[in-house]
């Protein structure tokens, strides 16, 4: 995939500039007044704006039943909005997400003839994309909640990252998109990073969502790769989360971050080598 | 009044001679092909379509009349590259799973030369019908009937606009169809 000056704009500055647009509607810190109302707008505005990714990249069709992958961004918007709403409760926060997941999961595979040759495996991709939702966004919150929330993010580059290197060996929508997530994701990261961001946990949901809808969707439209490929990227927050816990944890915080960062670089590595390798 | 009487037994006689001269074709698959050359800025991919079907009706008489429908199979495709064949197969190019079928339906066959046609018609593919002409060399034998065609078609007069500027819009197809007679 060669990104022109087109694409650029499109799949690259849009995102970017669209998401430290809602990361400043969510406020920057100085101001907690009206926060829940925040977070909902800036859920919005960002829902909006990765919307006219998706547009750009494939058309205008958010309930086509020939492309049903495309209802990816309702699905991120629910889990988005559900998550700014529920940011204090776990228990509520995790049932929402699993029916939104579960939903998703309804949704977003095609169920018309010309896909019944994988019909059969569609009730496991159900279950991938459910645990892998679910499971991910559980890791991600720990690590938020054990002191990483300033570099939590880079996990997530890193899983989306993963992403775009199976996405672009499939089909140039999905490819387009999931760069536009990484762009997202990546500035979402940088502003984690230089403290500059307030609700750390408010942007897990919408882009886990769209990150393991899209590896199921280029199950679809590429040959099968081997499981441990979906796998990786799927799960990617949680290997992070289960290394850092067994070895690393009680050592220093710039230590769990050169072991996360290794982790990452080398399952993202074997992605990308068995792809293209 | 005599002769006019036996002229029109002659003009009514007419049609029913030349359906017995047409002649329906049967296409030996096994040594039929359709191959395509896609070429891009850094190179070139060859392929083609495995599985197709052809109803075709020959005219000796009036060959203008004959007819040829070809219907492609597009999810039989294949190329020199597994990973391009996949890629071929998605929405970007042939969009298998939504448009399964490429067709040819012609509408008018022109003579050119002793051993030569043109077969205009109509390619519907990815749901939009271009119309086409097609040059193509016949080859006849008692047993089989052989004809062969090189020509380039747009791929965006479809809508398969995917790497424009990267891939190059002209495709270059061949075919060779063998009937038995």
């Amino acid at each position: 995939m060669v990104i022109g000056f087109r694409e650029a704009i499109w799949f690259l500055l849009l995102p970017i500039v669209s998401t430290m647009v809602s990361v400043g509607i969510a406020g920057t810190g100085f101001n907690q007044k009206f926060a829940s109302p925040r977070r909902l707008a800036a859920i919005i505005f960002f829902s909006i704006m990765m919307s006219l990714v998706l547009i750009e990249a494939s058309g205008w069709e958010f309930w086509s039943s020939d492309d049903p992958w495309k209802r990816c961004f309702w699905t991120a918007c629910f889990s988005g909005l559900w998550s700014a709403i529920c940011s204090r409760s776990h228990a509520t926060l995790y049932i929402g997400l699993a029916l939104i997941a579960a939903w998703t999961a309804w949704v977003i595979l095609p169920v018309d003839a010309s896909w019944k040759d994988l019909h059969r495996e569609f009730a496991f991709w159900s279950a991938w994309m459910v645990s892998g939702v679910l499971l991910s966004d559980l890791a991600l919150r720990r690590l938020v909640e054990k002191n990483a929330a300033k570099w939590v993010y880079w996990v997530l580059v890193a899983q989306v990252g993963g992403l775009f290197l199976l996405a672009a060996s499939a089909y140039s929508a999905l490819a387009s998109l999931s760069l536009g997530l990484v762009a997202a994701t990546f500035v979402i990261a940088c502003l984690a990073s230089l403290r500059r961001i307030d609700h750390a946990e408010l942007w897990i949901a919408p882009i886990l969502f769209l990150c393991v809808q899209l590896v199921v969707a280029t199950r679809l439209y590429s040959s099968p790769r081997p499981l441990w490929v979906y796998g990786l990227i799927t799960f990617l927050p949680c290997i992070v989360v289960v290394v850092d816990a067994l070895f690393f944890a009680p050592k220093s915080n710039w230590r769990r971050i050169a072991v996360a960062a290794g982790v990452c670089v080398i399952l993202v590595a074997l992605v990308g080598w068995h792809i293209y390798g | 009044m005599k002769f006019l009487t036996a002229l029109s037994m002659v003009c009514m006689a007419l049609p029913s001679f030349a359906n017995v001269r047409a002649e329906d074709l049967k296409l030996d698959a096994e040594k039929s092909t359709i191959e395509f050359v896609g070429s891009k800025t850094d190179g070139k991919h060859t392929g083609g379509f495995k599985k197709f079907s052809v109803n075709a009706k020959a005219d000796h008489d009036n060959p203008e009349k004959s007819e040829i429908v070809i219907e492609i199979e597009t999810d039989s495709i294949y190329s020199d590259d597994n990973n391009l064949t996949q890629h071929l197969k998605n929405p970007d190019f042939f969009n298998v799973r939504k448009f399964p079928t490429i067709k040819f339906q012609s509408k008018k066959i022109a003579l050119v030369g002793e051993d030569g046609a043109e077969i205009t018609g109509v390619l519907t593919m990815l749901d939009k019908d271009v119309e086409v002409t097609i040059p193509v060399k016949v080859q006849m034998t008692e047993d089989t009937l052989t004809m062969k065609t090189e020509f380039k078609i747009d791929r965006t007069k479809w809508g398969m606009n995917y790497g424009q500027g990267k891939i190059n819009n002209e495709v270059e197809i061949s075919s060779t169809m063998v009937f038995n007679r």
